[in-house]
């Protein structure tokens, strides 16, 4: 590798890196960007996301999605984007009082994933409204041999 | 932390104050305002502290305090609409220990979550307890609710069963497995049924069953803000095994 891919090399992840660090802070903050795009009329589903040595789990709640095949998920580079069609559109606006007059009707979440993993072992498993995606990371395993 | 309560309420010798507040799966707070709904419950008082976010709820359009205190017959509900941070904890469970010793209240019944990875794959959520005195362990028994018999109990509950084992108080909690960071009605309605049975409270659990799904979309916003006050009260120390057990 040259000087000169190795230092954009660095710069990238670096980069992804900071990106990462901004995407973490927002979920901690209160004033976070609401569940809700009243854009795209989407509404973002509670996500839970555990990291184990051997791969990232997904978790997601996505109450009136009634089968997988009103679920769909792609994986665009590093980035998982889920969306789900809901059974029936959902009135927020007693509980947002500035949606008035708006409806939902899907889910959608995108979340970056760590460069590591292996996305053709990838499996997904819908079962009582909660969408689970088991993602394997790509394990660099060696043996050593003691001389 | 004030009390305050609307026109001198009486609450009876020997009622029980049910505790709901949002915890893992705000199954707690679920719970008691699902059956401070279908009780026709009426509002007695509340309770407030300047450590409390600055938030006041509106309820068909008019405000109401986010920690309140409802009565009907010999039950009161207390109900919290706010994650109670941690900060608040101790002057929180203080003041239940003295209404509960002023009022003459028989017992302190915490209701929630007991969060569990393998909630995913269950339909109907088991209940267990957790009972202070002898005599709470024995009333668990007795309506059939499986006794919480090794491990950690943390948080908010945790806070007011030690001050009612220092203060020989009767308190039971009832805890059902649940989510910990989705809204949780099939736990509230496991906790539901427990409560049916053991004070024939009558609780129609139809249409919990049927909002059951509206409740997890509109919570997510709530459910989202609850989980760092779950979080920091050490809610981890549930799935921890007490050291005298090994």
């Amino acid at each position: 590798m040259s000087e000169i891919d190795e230092f954009f090399e660095k710069f990238f992840r670096l980069r992804r890196k900071i990106n990462e660090i901004f995407e973490d802070l927002e979920t901690l903050i209160w004033f976070e960007k609401p569940m809700h795009d009243v854009l795209e009329r989407c509404l973002e589903p509670l996500t839970e996301i555990i990291e184990t040595e051997r791969e990232i789990i997904i978790r997601m709640d996505l109450p009136y999605v009634r089968n997988k095949e009103n679920i769909d998920i792609n994986i665009v580079n590093d980035v998982l984007t889920v969306t789900a069609e809901m059974e029936r559109e959902i009135d927020m606006s007693k509980t947002l009082s500035l949606c008035k007059g708006l409806y939902f009707n899907r889910f959608k979440k995108t979340i970056r994933l760590p460069p590591d993993i292996d996305p053709s072992k990838i499996k997904a498993r819908f079962r009582n409204g909660i969408l689970e995606i088991i993602i394997p990371k790509k394990v660099r395993r060696y043996r050593i041999r003691i001389e | 932390m004030l009390v305050k309560f609307f026109n001198e309420e009486k609450i009876e010798e020997g009622s029980i104050m049910i505790i709901g507040v949002p915890d893992a799966g705000l199954v707690g707070a679920i719970t008691a305002s699902y059956i401070i709904k279908q009780l026709n419950m009426k509002e007695i008082g509340y309770m407030d502290s300047e450590k409390l976010p600055s938030a006041i709820v509106f309820h068909e359009g008019r405000p109401a305090m986010p920690i309140r205190i409802f009565k009907k017959d010999k039950i009161i509900v207390i109900v919290s609409e706010l994650p109670i941070p941690k900060e608040v904890i101790t002057e929180f469970s203080d003041q239940i220990i003295r209404l509960a010793h002023e009022k003459g209240i028989f017992r302190i019944i915490p209701i929630g979550g007991i969060a569990d990875q393998n909630r995913i794959n269950v339909e109907k959520p088991y209940v267990v307890g957790a009972g202070v005195s002898e005599e709470d362990r024995e009333f668990l028994k007795k309506n059939g609710i499986e006794i919480l018999e090794e491990g950690f109990l943390a948080g908010i509950y945790a806070s007011i069963v030690k001050k009612c084992y220092s203060n020989g108080l009767n308190c039971t909690v009832i805890l059902a497995q649940s989510h910990l960071g989705y809204p949780d009605p099939g736990a509230a309605l496991s906790i539901i049924e427990a409560l049916n049975k053991i004070f024939n409270l009558n609780i129609d659990l139809e249409p919990l069953r049927k909002e059951a799904e509206e409740l997890k979309v509109k919570l997510r916003e709530l459910m989202r803000r609850a989980l760092p006050s779950v979080r920091e009260s050490q809610k981890g120390y549930e799935y921890t095994v007490p050291v005298t057990y090994m």
